[in-house]
């Protein structure tokens, strides 16, 4: 049996090698005697197998048939190369020998690494089902980081607006800073929710308007009063619902708030986005100039009130915006006026970037 | 001759030690497994993979030929190899260069003192 398996290792060494010394290594396997030079033979022998195969490329030489005479032209045919019954077996012999002993090597292993385990500690039912019996119970040992997010200039804004206006937050039912469909639809219901002192209206407090308490603008009603119309009127969701434009928003515009807010869907996707939501600034600083100078609120900032103490520090501002000459600026001039300074601002900036200066280096 | 027989030093081992056996008498794979065991005091053993792996090499390099079977192994599987000029002449420079690292061995050992524990 012993001999038989060592015979069949010998047949499977190269055709030059077994063909000049088969004989003679199965002549020297039946002199030895003994468990122990038996298995060294063996050991040999396969070593042998592995050093034949793989170093001693340079003794195999192709077997050339010999020519059949002097004289006779010698034909040969170059058929495509197809290997033996034989060298298929040999191989793959080999190749089944070398993935048990990678199989086996890997089973018994002296050390044992940690296994890398990458998942989630919680199974949603959104993923598809993984059959763990045949996992160890181990802690997930490797962490998953994602990148940091794209930042939306908008997203910082909004959510500090979104709460300043409690409209915006009461629209917003899933605080995802966008007013959907369905919140736009159900809006009337979000609305009258604010309705704390159950007059059937929202006033400028219950939209979110506030002074705090304590400060001497407080003390002015006047003030007081155009500072609540403007609040109402420079926030653009409040403006949309304020159809009327009295400073309140009442039990039919709250009726028809669905309505209204579709209006500021600028793009038209059915949403209402940050963007479209939030006032552009120059406006509202237009507003809060008009609030405090406007004391007759006609719409207008007249002559005599350009020249009140108050309105002082704009001199310059002011006198920019009366474009026409006619002594009184409207809401729309000063606006123009300081989108256009604003406009000068950003040029400046840039031009002192692009020489490498800051702006506090400049005097 | 001499820088053709240099060309092949150092030897390794297995070759040192068949060229060692075949140096007195013509031998078999087997004679030749077992003179260098006797040659080592069984330190060192070939096994028939190594020594026909070697043989293979050493007579392509003319090292080492074949002779024909004696006339008590007729009919016998036996082959027998002898050492060709060449390979006399490998193993004379082969011992030489032993020689030589002994020498220079014993005379680094010569000046070496035995440390104090």
């Amino acid at each position: 049996m012993l001999r038989s398996l060592y015979l069949w290792l010998i047949r499977l060494h190269p055709f030059g090698f077994r063909q000049r010394f088969a004989e003679e290594m199965l002549a020297i396997f039946d002199e030895v005697s003994g468990l122990r030079a038996v298995t060294s033979l063996f050991a040999d022998v396969f070593v042998s197998l592995f050093r034949q195969w793989v170093f001693r490329s340079e003794f195999r030489q192709p077997m050339m048939p010999a020519p059949v005479s002097d004289v006779a032209p010698i034909f040969r045919t170059l058929d495509t190369y197809r290997p033996r019954p034989m060298a298929l077996l040999n191989g793959g012999f080999i190749s089944v020998a070398a993935l048990c002993a990678v199989v086996v090597a890997m089973d018994h292993g002296g050390s044992r690494r940690p296994a890398f385990l990458i998942g989630v500690h919680h199974p949603s039912p959104h993923l598809l089902p993984v059959d763990r019996s045949s996992l160890a119970e181990n802690e997930l040992s490797t962490a998953v980081k994602l990148g940091p997010e794209p930042v939306d200039p908008w997203h910082a804004i909004a959510s500090i607006y979104f709460k300043m206006i409690r409209v915006l937050g009461a629209l917003d039912a899933d605080q995802d800073l966008v007013i959907s469909r369905w919140e736009i639809v159900t809006a009337p219901g979000a609305l009258r929710r604010l309705d704390t002192d159950r007059d059937g209206q929202l006033n400028p407090e219950e939209c979110g308007f506030s002074l705090g308490t304590g400060s001497e603008v407080v003390a002015d009603s006047q003030f007081v009063k155009r500072a609540r119309f403007e609040f109402m009127r420079a926030n653009p969701v409040l403006a949309a619902l304020d159809t009327d434009h009295d400073g309140e928003i009442s039990e039919t515009e709250i009726s028809n708030s669905a309505a209204a807010l579709k209006k500021l869907d600028r793009n038209g996707d059915g949403i209402l986005t940050p963007d479209e939501v939030i006032p552009d600034a120059l406006p509202v600083r237009a507003a809060m100039i008009f609030s405090r100078l406007d004391t007759n609120q006609d719409g207008k900032i007249s002559s005599g009130e350009r020249a009140s103490e108050e309105a002082e520090p704009l001199r310059d501002i002011l006198e920019g915006a009366d474009r026409n000459h006619d002594g009184a600026i409207t809401a729309e001039e000063l606006t123009k006026e300081l989108r256009l300074r604003e406009e000068r601002r950003r040029q400046f900036e840039n031009a002192l970037r692009g020489a490498g200066l800051r702006r506090d280096a400049v005097k | 001759m001499k820088d053709v027989a240099d060309s092949f030093l150092p030897l390794a081992p297995a070759t040192l030690h068949i060229l060692l056996a075949l140096a007195a008498e013509d031998l078999h794979g087997y004679g030749i497994m077992q003179e260098v065991a006797r040659q080592s005091d069984g330190r060192y053993k070939l096994g028939p993979g190594t020594l026909y792996d070697n043989l293979q090499r050493m007579m392509k390099q003319g090292m080492v030929e074949e002779v024909g079977g004696r006339a008590e192994d007729e009919g016998s599987r036996r082959r027998y190899y002898r050492l060709s000029s060449l390979g006399r002449g490998v193993l004379s420079a082969e011992i030489a260069r032993l020689e030589g690292v002994v020498k220079e061995a014993r005379l680094h050992l010569k000046n070496l003192r035995p440390r104090r524990a």
